[in-house]
C-alpha cells in the first residue's frame, strides 16, 4: 500500500522522470505530467491528494493550471518547485493557495517532508469536510474549506 | 554606471563560481564512470543504469556551463562609454541570454546578418537593453510557435539598420496602434533615443526597425 | 484690418515657441522673443504717450508764445491807424473849416500850415488842388503850384472815396512819405481837394516804441512786397520785401525760412482801410526756446525711460531664462536619473530571468545523482558502496553550492528594484541580528541593542536596510576575536533623519584602510576570502535610500559605522 498519491507536473522530462523514481522508491504513489494540459487531464481521471507543479511551461503555465486547479480540485494540495523564483510570483502562487512554493533544485529530505506535510492538511481538510458535511449545515465541500479555513 | 558595475562583477564572479563548482560535477561524474567501467564482472546490476544516469548528469552540466557562460560574457559587457563592437556577435549574445523566455513562449530568434562583419561604436549595455527590449515586445506579441528573424545591415546612410521580421504576417497579438502606446515601447523608445538611435514599428513583415548610429567619443 | 493682421501674426509669431526640443538655441530663441514681446508691450505706449505729449506740449506752448506776438502786432496796427486816421483827420478839418478862396490865398495856406506843423508832427506840406487837378496854392519846401494832378489815379480816388492815404512813395521829394488827400465838396459851388504829405519818421518812431529786441523785426509793407518803413535786416523803405503772406485782416502767425536762412516766426495783419501789411518777424530759435528746452528734457525723459526698461526687461528675461534653463536641465538630469534606474531593471531583469535558467539543469543533476544516491542505499548489499557515495555525494553538495550562488545572485538582482514602505528601523535591526544570534552565540559575542524610544519611522525598503545591516553586523563580526561586544543604537539625527551606530570592539582601521573600504573589491581580508564588495554594495545601497555612511575607527580600539536614513523618500535618488 503506497502511502499517498503524488502528480508531478514539469516540462524538463529528465528531472520529473528521475524524481518519480525516486518517489516511487519512497513509497509514493506518483505521476507524471508533462505539461498543463495534460496535468488537467490527469485531474480528471484521478486526483492526486498532492500536486507538485513547476511555474513555467510552454503552453499553460504552473500559476494557470494552479488556478483551474484550486478551482476544480480545491481537495488536492499544490507544492509550487520551481526554477523561476521572483517574489511577485511566489506572493502570487500564496494567494492563489499553494501548500509551499519551493525552488529548484531541492533536497530530497526537504521536499519529502513538505509532500507529507501538504498530505497531512488534505487529510485534516477532508476529515473537516466530512463532519460538517454529516452536520449537513453545508451544500459544498468548497463552502466547508472556505469556512474551516476561517476557523 | 556604479550599479551597472556592481552588477556586473556580482554575476561575473557568481557566474565563475557556478562553471568551477560545475566542474567539480562534472569530474565527481567522470569519476563513477570510471569505477563503471573497472565493474566488468556483471555483480553491478546497476551498471547501464548508472551510466545512463551519468551521461545525462554530463549532459545537464554542460547546459549549465553553457547558461553559466552567456551570463558571464554578458556580465563583462565593457562598462565603458562607448566600445566598437560587432553587431552579430552582440545579436547572437543577447539571442542565447533571452532563450528561455523565447522557448517558454515558443517562438524562436533566428539571427540572418547582411554580412558577418558590422562594427558599430555604441554603448554595450544600452545596445544590449535596445535588442533585449525589442526582442521582449515581440515575443509578448507574437503568436505560439513564431519564428522572427532579425536581419542586420548597413543603410544607403551608412547607418546600421537592424530588422526584426516575423515570419507569419498574422503574428501578431495587439494592433500596431496598441503597441504603439504601450509603456514597453515607450520604454525601448526612450533606450533607443539615449543612444541616439530610433526604433520604428511597420505593419508589414519587418514588424520593427532600428536605425543605430556611431556615437562619437566625447 | 490689415494692419490688425499683420501685427497679430507677429505677435503669434513671437509667443510661438520653437519645436527642437534639443536645440541650445530654443533658449535663445525664446528668450529673445519674449524680451521683444515685453519691450513691445512697455515701450509702444510709452512711445505714444511721447508723441501725443510732444505735439500736445508744442501746441500749447505756441499758443503761449504766439498769442503776445498777436497782441502786439495788433497793438502796432491800431497805433499806425490811429495815427494816419488822426492826420487825415486834420486834413479834413482844414478842407471844411476853410472856403476855397481862403485856401486858395497862399499867405493863408501858409500861416494854416505852420500852425498845423507846431500843432501835429510829421506834416511837409500842404496844397489846395481844384476839381480840374490843377495846384491852386502850395505851403511847403517844395515849389508844387500850377502842378497838374488830374491824371493821377490818386486824384480820381479821392474824388470817389471823398479821402485818400497813399502808400509811401518818394515822389518829387528826396525821402519817404505819405500822401493825404480829402476831398471836399461844399454846399455851393465847385469841389475842392486839400493834400497834404507826411514823412514817415513818425512810423518809424511807433514802430520803435514797441520795443522790440535786437534779433526781431518790425515793417510796414505794402500789398506789392514794397517796404514802407526802414527794416532791420530786409532792407529799407521802398525795397523790395521777400515774402507776401496771404491776406488776413486779423493778426496771424507763420513759419517761414528768411532770405538770410534763418527759420523765422512771422506775425502779420493787413490794414483795412489802407494799403499796408504789418509784420513782425522773430527768429524761431528765440521764440521757441522754451519748446527747445521742453523737448529735450522731453526727449532725456524719454531716453532714459526707454533705457532703464531695456535694461530691466534683459535682466528680467536673462534670470527668468537662467532659471528655466536651471529648471530644464534639472529635469532633464531627473530623467536620465530614471532612465539609469530604469535600464538597471531593464537589465536585472534579463540577468535574473538567465540565471534562473541554471537553476533547471542544477534541479536535473541533483535529481539524477539523487536517484543514484537512493539505489546504492535502498539496494542491500550494494557493491562497494561507499567508493560510489563519495562522488554522488560531492554532486549532491557541489547542486548545493550552485543553489546558494545562483539565489545570493538573484537576491542581489531583486535588490535593484527598490520598494518603499513605511517602517520601524527598530523592528528592521531586530530582525537582522536575529540573523547573526546563533553566530553570536557560538562565538560568545556580546549584543548590546540601545534603541531609542519613540524613534519616527521612515519611508524606506526593507530589503535593502536589511542588507545594508547585515553587511554592516558581518563586517563588526569579522572583525573581532570571539567574546567581543558588538553595540547597535538608534536615535534621531534631526527632524529628517535618524541614525544607526553599529560599534565593535574589533581590532579596527587604519586611516589609509579607512579611506577605501567603500570602494568595490578592497577587502584587508587573505584573497580567496569574500570578494569584498560588501561595504562597496553597503554605501551603494544608502545611497540609493538617500542616506549617508560615516567610518570612524581606531586600530586596536574598534571601528563605529553610523548610517544616516531620510525620514521621507526622495524619487529623484535614483529608485
Amino acid at each position: 500500500m503506497k502511502e499517498f498519491k503524488v502528480l508531478m507536473v514539469d516540462d524538463e522530462e529528465d528531472f520529473v522522470r528521475t524524481l518519480d523514481e525516486r518517489m516511487k522508491m519512497r513509497n509514493l504513489d506518483s505521476n507524471v505530467a508533462l505539461s498543463g494540459e495534460q496535468a488537467l487531464e490527469i485531474l480528471e481521471k484521478e486526483v492526486p491528494d498532492v500536486m507538485l507543479l513547476d511555474l513555467k511551461m510552454p503552453g499553460m503555465d504552473g500559476m494557470e493550471v494552479l488556478k483551474r486547479a484550486r478551482e476544480a480540485f480545491p481537495g488536492v494540495q499544490v507544492v509550487m518547485l520551481t526554477g523561476h523564483g521572483s517574489e511577485q510570483d511566489e506572493a502570487e502562487a500564496r494567494r492563489l493557495g499553494v501548500f509551499e512554493y519551493l525552488r529548484k533544485p531541492v533536497p530530497i529530505e526537504n521536499l519529502m517532508k513538505v509532500l507529507k506535510a501538504a498530505y497531512q492538511k488534505k487529510l485534516q481538510e477532508s476529515m473537516v469536510a466530512a463532519t460538517f458535511a454529516e452536520a449537513g449545515e453545508f451544500d459544498t465541500a468548497q463552502e466547508i474549506l472556505d469556512k474551516s479555513r476561517k476557523r | 554606471m556604479k550599479e551597472t558595475l556592481f552588477m556586473g562583477k556580482i554575476t561575473a564572479t557568481a557566474t565563475h563560481e557556478l562553471k568551477n563548482v560545475l566542474a567539480i560535477i562534472r569530474e565527481s561524474g567522470g569519476l563513477m564512470q570510471d569505477f563503471l567501467d573497472m565493474v566488468n564482472d556483471g555483480s553491478f546490476k546497476y551498471k547501464e543504469k548508472f551510466g545512463g544516469i551519468l551521461s545525462k548528469v554530463e549532459d545537464q552540466v554542460r547546459r549549465g556551463d553553457e547558461i553559466s557562460t552567456q551570463l558571464n560574457r554578458f556580465a563583462h559587457t565593457p562598462d565603458s562609454d562607448f566600445t566598437s563592437e560587432n553587431v552579430p556577435e552582440v545579436i547572437d549574445q543577447v539571442i542565447a541570454l533571452t532563450q528561455r523566455i523565447a522557448r517558454s513562449r515558443e517562438v524562436s530568434f533566428v539571427n540572418r546578418p547582411h554580412q558577418s562583419m558590422l562594427t558599430l561604436t555604441c554603448e554595450p549595455v544600452k545596445l544590449r537593453m535596445l535588442l533585449f527590449q525589442s526582442m521582449e515586445l515581440l515575443m509578448k506579441n507574437a503568436k505560439r510557435g513564431e519564428r522572427i528573424e532579425i536581419r542586420s545591415r548597413l543603410n544607403e546612410n551608412k547607418k546600421t539598420f537592424i530588422e526584426f521580421c516575423m515570419e507569419s504576417d498574422s503574428g501578431r497579438n495587439q494592433s500596431l496602434d496598441d503597441l504603439e502606446t504601450s509603456g514597453e515601447w515607450k520604454e525601448l523608445v526612450a533606450t533607443a533615443g539615449a543612444i541616439n538611435s530610433k526604433a520604428g514599428l511597420s505593419s508589414d513583415s519587418g514588424i520593427l526597425t532600428l536605425e543605430l548610429v556611431n556615437m562619437d567619443y566625447k | 484690418m490689415n494692419l490688425m493682421q499683420s501685427i497679430s501674426q507677429i505677435f503669434s509669431r513671437l509667443t510661438e515657441v520653437p519645436d527642437q526640443e534639443n536645440s541650445p538655441f530654443r533658449y535663445k530663441i525664446v528668450r529673445r522673443n519674449v524680451a521683444i514681446l515685453m519691450l513691445l508691450i512697455t515701450l509702444a505706449p510709452l512711445s505714444l504717450m511721447t508723441i501725443i505729449n510732444y505735439y500736445e506740449y508744442r501746441s500749447v506752448l505756441r499758443d503761449e508764445i504766439v498769442r503776445p506776438q498777436r497782441v502786439l502786432v495788433n497793438k502796432a496796427k491800431h497805433s499806425i491807424e490811429l495815427f494816419l486816421a488822426n492826420r487825415l483827420a486834420t486834413v479834413n478839418f482844414i478842407a471844411s473849416a476853410y472856403s476855397y478862396d481862403e485856401l486858395a490865398d497862399e499867405s493863408n495856406l501858409n500861416r494854416i500850415f505852420r500852425v498845423l506843423k507846431r500843432e501835429f508832427e510829421g506834416f511837409v506840406d500842404l496844397g489846395l488842388i481844384d476839381s480840374a487837378g490843377f495846384q491852386v496854392s502850395y505851403a511847403g519846401p517844395y515849389s508844387l503850384k500850377g502842378k497838374d494832378y488830374s491824371e493821377q489815379s490818386w486824384f480820381e480816388n479821392v474824388q470817389v472815396n471823398g479821402a485818400y492815404v497813399s502808400e509811401v512813395f518818394k515822389g518829387y521829394r528826396r525821402f519817404p512819405h505819405i500822401a493825404l488827400a480829402v476831398h471836399h465838396l461844399p454846399e455851393n459851388g465847385k469841389p475842392w481837394v486839400v493834400r497834404a504829405t507826411i514823412n514817415t519818421a513818425k512810423l518809424d518812431e511807433l514802430i520803435a516804441s514797441m520795443g522790440l529786441d535786437a534779433e526781431s523785426d518790425a515793417f510796414l509793407v505794402n500789398r506789392e512786397g514794397v517796404l514802407q518803413t526802414n527794416s532791420k535786416y530786409y532792407g529799407q523803405a521802398l525795397d523790395r520785401c521777400p515774402c507776401i503772406p496771404s491776406v488776413s485782416y486779423e493778426p496771424t502767425v507763420v513759419e517761414r525760412v528768411d532770405p538770410r536762412g534763418r527759420s523765422v516766426m512771422v506775425t502779420y495783419c493787413y490794414f483795412p482801410n489802407a494799403d499796408f501789411i504789418f509784420m513782425l518777424i522773430k527768429p524761431q530759435a528765440q521764440v521757441m526756446k522754451a519748446w527747445y528746452t521742453l523737448k529735450a528734457d522731453l526727449f532725456i525723459v524719454f531716453a532714459i525711460s526707454v533705457g532703464l526698461i531695456v535694461a530691466v526687461v534683459l535682466r528680467l528675461t536673462k534670470s527668468m531664462f537662467d532659471k528655466m534653463k536651471e529648471a530644464d536641465d534639472k529635469r532633464a538630469l531627473a530623467l536620465k536619473e530614471m532612465e539609469h534606474s530604469h535600464k538597471l531593471s531593464s537589465i536585472g531583469r534579463l540577468a535574473a530571468g538567465v540565471a534562473h535558467e541554471i537553476n533547471n539543469p542544477l534541479a536535473v543533476i541533483n535529481e539524477k545523482a539523487g536517484l543514484m544516491k537512493d539505489l546504492i542505499e535502498f539496494t542491500p548489499g550494494f557493491p562497494d558502496k561507499d567508493r560510489f557515495l563519495g562522488p554522488v555525494g560531492a554532486i549532491i553538495g557541489s547542486v548545493e553550492r550552485c543553489r546558494t550562488i545562483t539565489h545570493r545572485l538573484l537576491g542581489f538582482a531583486r535588490r535593484m528594484d527598490v520598494e518603499i514602505q513605511v517602517l520601524d528601523v527598530n523592528d528592521v535591526i531586530k530582525e537582522t541580528v536575529g540573523f547573526l544570534e546563533k553566530e553570536a552565540l557560538y562565538r560568545n559575542i556580546k549584543l548590546n541593542l540601545n534603541f531609542a524610544r519613540e524613534l519616527p519611522k521612515i519611508e524606506s525598503d526593507r530589503g535593502q536596510l536589511q542588507q545594508v545591516f547585515l553587511n554592516v553586523l558581518n563586517n563588526a563580526f569579522q572583525a573581532m576575536e570571539d567574546g567581543g561586544t558588538v553595540s547597535v543604537a538608534t536615535f534621531e539625527r534631526d527632524e529628517a533623519t535618524i541614525g544607526v551606530t553599529i560599534q565593535d570592539t574589533g581590532h579596527g582601521m587604519s586611516e589609509d584602510t579607512m579611506k577605501h573600504i567603500f570602494e568595490p573589491f578592497f577587502t584587508t581580508k587573505a584573497s580567496g576570502k569574500g570578494t569584498g564588495l560588501g561595504l562597496s554594495i553597503t554605501y551603494g545601497l544608502v545611497k540609493r535610500l538617500g542616506g549617508d555612511v560615516e567610518v570612524q575607527s581606531k586600530v586596536g580600539k574598534g571601528t563605529r559605522f553610523t548610517v544616516y536614513l531620510p525620514r521621507k523618500h526622495q524619487d529623484s535618488q535614483g529608485s
